[in-house]
């Protein structure tokens, strides 16, 4: 499923952390409007890496891998109400340096969109990439269909061999393509926390 | 009471046009995120971006609005001008404001929450839940007859020969018009396909959920949403061939659901997910709007607090600018001008002030001249008081010594700088010389005259002393008992110039008149005695010569007395140079301690400054005067003392030496004691009553002052006072000094 994904590059200065930082400014917003109460957390979400693994054909570096994804309470409800999902899978290589900051050699961000249809009650999963589309009766084919990367060419440059490397990857739920009246809320509620961490490994030369 | 602030109060906060465009700024954003809660296509990607602008704008003027309330509370502790006036009218604005936007804010809140509830009904939503059911219902009717032909199909295929399966296929779906048929084999491999499709190499593969179905050979049937809008029914069956490689086939096919079907099940199935989401984001709709009408709100009120502020700041500033010009113009500062800024009443008030002030500086510019005119005035009669030479003593109306001048202060030998304020009398008791003086003052002014004139003689250390006294009220509009003033002169001087002339004159007649018939007396009595004495009887003879004798005697006696006349009266011609004193004083007492004399002269030359500007002669004179009327007055003592000292005396200012001569006989008689120095005065038998008349004379030729006196221990004592040598000329040139006065 999704095999041979179009590569989408980005430019290498773009900031990590948007999303925190938009979570930091919301927070701060609802503290100035004192509207901020306390929001419990039924089900934390999760989005962290099941598996990955980087190898090489035909000189260019391929990476597979599976996220483990388990939807938040909050992000649950609103899938199970027709609101859709989309999430960004990000894969980075990155160069180290020893002084100073890493610098990232090329990026690929993937967004999937995750929606229930309840005619056929199946979840549809779309790459918006290449707009191939899956059905899914159970919402766990559907996550697992969502945090699939097979085959991502990560670079066919070939590497300089006394640099050393290492591949990132993060998965998150992008909370800005939801309605607008969610927004606020799935940015300072832990309902909608569903941001992965970086996970980082080094690249073998 | 208002104090004064270092300088204008400090507007914290932007000018109006920036705060304008903060505000047009604000608005716009927020109208922009009310559009982006609608999930508008076109602000909905910058709602964040708009939330985020308009909580830095509602922040900015939060802290200006904060800055400000700080700041006014400082400026009432302080006590600035206007800032009560400003907190007044800044909590009246924000009053009038915040109740009439709060109760708007509730309502709005209250149409809010209903409006967004109106839009569900429980009927539309179980209509819905309805249809998507029927849907399912009729689609699921449809499914069981492609799943019957589906397991006819698997039928065939499982009878037809390995050989012909494509064809099979094709054939099969040619009749069930299917879109696709394919048969998988038991790892999912696809085994034969045939596609509607022709451009489509590729069958679809079922889910992998599927193929585990199939593995327990059970049947499946399904519907599956593809691309936009279109809907398929899969059908998997199980093919139990009975062929010789006992591999279990299963065929999958896909039935494309007809175009009108497809229509309205996606119509259902997209009005049945638009309303689950609308009645999922009922509640954080609330909220968003809520969140915009109370950014709203939050703006309103801060925006009014502002202008409240700006208002107020504007409306007191005239005041305050009034208030600060108005303590300033306490202090002393005229040139307070304020600009007039608006056209009404304050605008008035203002025009108002600057005219005061105006006219404020001009009558403090015209004081001011007067004042400098009063002043030169009382520097002109200052300076022409101080050279008088007339003595000016103004009185108040208590007799209080209001103004004196330094020729006043010399001509009563008293500092009567000393006496100013003080009342008159007082001089009086501490100076008894002065009684007279002040007792004819007093008499003149218990007497109300307005202007009096009196010659009034003070008799003091100096000597008798003349003085010409004029006076005169001072009174204001014509009241009476304001004051006098007193002009006087020391006319000794004159008097004695005057007695001095008729007494030259006496001895002019004198000699003109006595002395020229004296020759003829003398030489007819000696012509009789040559003529008769002999030819008469010696009893007549003797008669003869005794009469002829005493009248030539006499005459004689005459001449020299008229002479002594003749000699006081001519005007002697001074010849004044530098000299001591001490040593003509020591000259004149030689010449006495060589006689023999049953006298002693005793010297106390103490004076340490003795040089004068003198005539040698006159004062040679002057001493054998003095030093025979002594010796006369002890020729009958048994131990008849002499005794002549000197001392440096300072007085008003001046440097003299006091030169005294006394002897222990009997004193001046108490009778003559007033005209002592008068000529023709003397108590002694033989005496012509010149000696001491000269010797005053000698002594007012040298600018001095003399005196008798009778002291307590006995006999009698001459004191004369002349300036020592420097001071004589100014004595003579510089009478009247610096007057000081209370002018």
């Amino acid at each position: 499923m999704f095999a041979q994904a179009q590569l989408t590059e980005r430019p290498a200065d773009m900031p990590l952390g948007k999303a925190s930082l938009w979570s930091v400014l919301g927070l701060v917003l609802l503290a100035t409007l004192g509207l901020s109460a306390p929001l419990a957390a039924d089900q934390a979400g999760e989005f962290r890496i099941g598996d990955a693994h980087a190898w090489v054909s035909n000189n260019s570096r391929l990476l597979d891998a599976q996220f483990s994804i388990r939807l938040s309470s909050g992000a649950r409800e609103a899938l199970e109400n027709g609101v859709p999902l989309t999430f960004e899978l990000q894969a980075q290589l990155v160069r180290k340096h020893d002084w100073l900051w890493d610098s990232v050699v090329v990026e690929h961000v993937e967004v999937r969109r995750l929606e229930y249809h309840a005619l056929s009650r199946s979840f549809l999963v779309k790459d918006m990439k290449t707009g191939r589309q899956g059905n899914y009766s159970r919402l766990v084919d559907a996550l697992q269909a969502v945090g699939t990367i097979e085959k991502l060419v990560l670079t066919s440059k070939p590497l300089n061999n006394r640099r050393r490397y290492e591949v990132r990857l993060r998965g998150n739920l992008d909370i800005e393509s939801l309605p607008t009246p969610v927004r606020l809320l799935a940015y300072v509620s832990s309902d909608w926390d569903m941001n992965g961490e970086w996970y980082a490994w080094p690249l073998a030369r | 009471m208002v104090r004064m602030a270092a300088g204008p109060v400090r507007r914290i906060g932007f000018g109006m046009l920036p705060m304008l465009g903060l505000f047009t700024l604000l608005l716009v954003s927020l109208s922009l995120m009310s559009d982006a809660t609608h999930n508008s296509e076109r602000f909905g990607e910058l709602y964040s971006v708009l939330l985020i602008v308009n909580a830095a704008g509602l922040l900015i003027l939060g802290t200006l609005v904060i800055v400000n309330i700080v700041q006014l509370i400082h400026q009432r502790r302080m006590k600035v001008a206007g800032a009560r006036m400003t907190s007044r009218l800044v909590i009246m604005f924000v009053v009038l404001s915040v109740v009439p936007v709060s109760v708007v804010y509730y309502f709005s809140l209250q149409f809010l929450q209903r409006g967004i509830d109106s839009w569900f009904d429980v009927r539309i939503e179980q209509g819905l839940d309805d249809a998507l059911e029927l849907s399912r219902a009729a689609l699921d009717v449809r499914l069981r007859d492609v799943l019957q032909l589906t397991v006819r199909m698997a039928d065939e295929i499982a009878e037809a020969p390995a050989a012909t399966l494509s064809l099979t296929l094709y054939d099969l779906r040619v009749r069930s018009g299917a879109a696709e048929l394919t048969l998988l084999g038991n790892d999912g491999r696809i085994v034969a396909s045939s596609s509607a499709e022709l451009s489509k190499i590729i069958p679809d593969q079922p889910p992998g959920e599927v193929l585990l179905l199939l593995r327990n050979r059970q049947n499946y049937i399904g519907l599956d949403p593809v691309g936009e809008g279109g809907l398929f029914a899969r059908a998997l069956v199980p093919v139990l061939s009975a062929r010789a490689d006992g591999e279990v086939y299963t065929l999958q096919a896909l039935y494309e659901v007809s175009d009108r079907f497809s229509r309205l099940a996606d119509s259902v199935q997209e009005a049945f997910t638009h309303y689950r989401e609308l009645a999922y984001l009922r509640t954080p709709l609330k909220f968003s709007y809520s969140l915009t009408l109370s950014i709203v709100l939050l703006l309103s009120l801060l925006a009014a607090i502002w202008a409240a502020f700006h208002s107020a700041r504007r409306l007191v500033a005239p005041v305050r600018d009034l208030a600060e010009a108005t303590l300033a113009v306490a202090e002393g500062d005229y040139s307070k001008r304020l600009s007039v800024a608006s056209e009404d009443e304050l605008g008035f008030l203002v025009r108002s002030f600057n005219d005061m002030t105006r006219r404020l500086a001009k009558s403090r510019d015209e004081a001011s001249r007067s004042q400098r005119q009063i002043e030169g005035q009382r520097a002109y009669l200052e300076a022409v008081l101080a050279n008088l030479s007339s003595g000016v003593i103004s009185l108040g109306r208590d007799s209080v010594v209001r103004a004196v001048n330094r020729a006043a202060t010399q001509c009563l030998g008293v500092e009567l700088k000393d006496y100013l304020g003080k009342d008159l009398a007082i001089i009086a008791q501490e100076h008894t010389g002065l009684e007279a003086f002040v007792e004819a003052i007093n008499q003149h002014r218990n007497s109300g005259s307005q202007a009096w004139q009196e010659e009034i003689a003070l008799v003091g250390d100096h000597g008798r002393q003349m003085l010409m006294c004029r006076g005169a009220a001072l009174g204001t509009l014509g009241r009476r008992g304001g004051g006098m003033v007193v002009v006087f002169d020391d006319v000794t001087a004159i008097i004695q110039a005057q007695r001095d002339a008729a007494w030259g004159e006496v001895a002019r007649r004198l000699a003109h008149e006595i002395k020229n018939p004296l020759t003829p007396i003398q030489l007819s009595a000696e012509r009789l005695r040559r003529r008769y004495l002999g030819t008469m009887a010696p009893e007549d003879a003797e008669i003869l010569d005794r009469a002829t004798r005493t009248i030539v005697n006499q005459v004689e006696a005459m001449k020299k007395m008229v002479n002594a006349f003749s000699d006081y009266a001519r005007a002697p011609q001074l010849s004044l140079e530098p000299l001591d004193l001490h040593q003509i004083v020591q000259e004149v007492l030689d010449l006495y301690r060589g006689s023999d004399l049953h006298v002693r002269l005793v010297d106390q030359l103490e004076a340490e400054e003795s040089r004068i500007d003198g005539d040698a002669g006159r004062l040679r004179q002057l001493l054998h005067n003095l030093l025979k009327n002594a010796l006369e007055a002890i020729r009958d003592a048994k131990s008849g003392e002499i005794r002549i000292t000197t001392r440096n005396e300072a007085r008003a200012g001046l440097h003299q030496i006091v030169l005294s001569v006394a002897d222990n006989g009997p004193g001046f008689a108490s009778g003559i004691m007033e005209n002592l120095f008068e000529p023709y005065v003397s108590t002694k038998p033989k005496g012509s009553g010149l000696g001491l008349a000269i010797v005053k004379k000698i002594v007012e030729e040298h600018a001095g002052t003399i005196s008798a006196e009778n002291p307590e221990t006995g006999g009698a004592r001459v004191v004369i006072r002349l300036m020592v040598s420097g001071d004589v000329t100014a004595n003579r040139e510089e009478q009247v000094p610096a007057a000081k006065s209370e002018l």
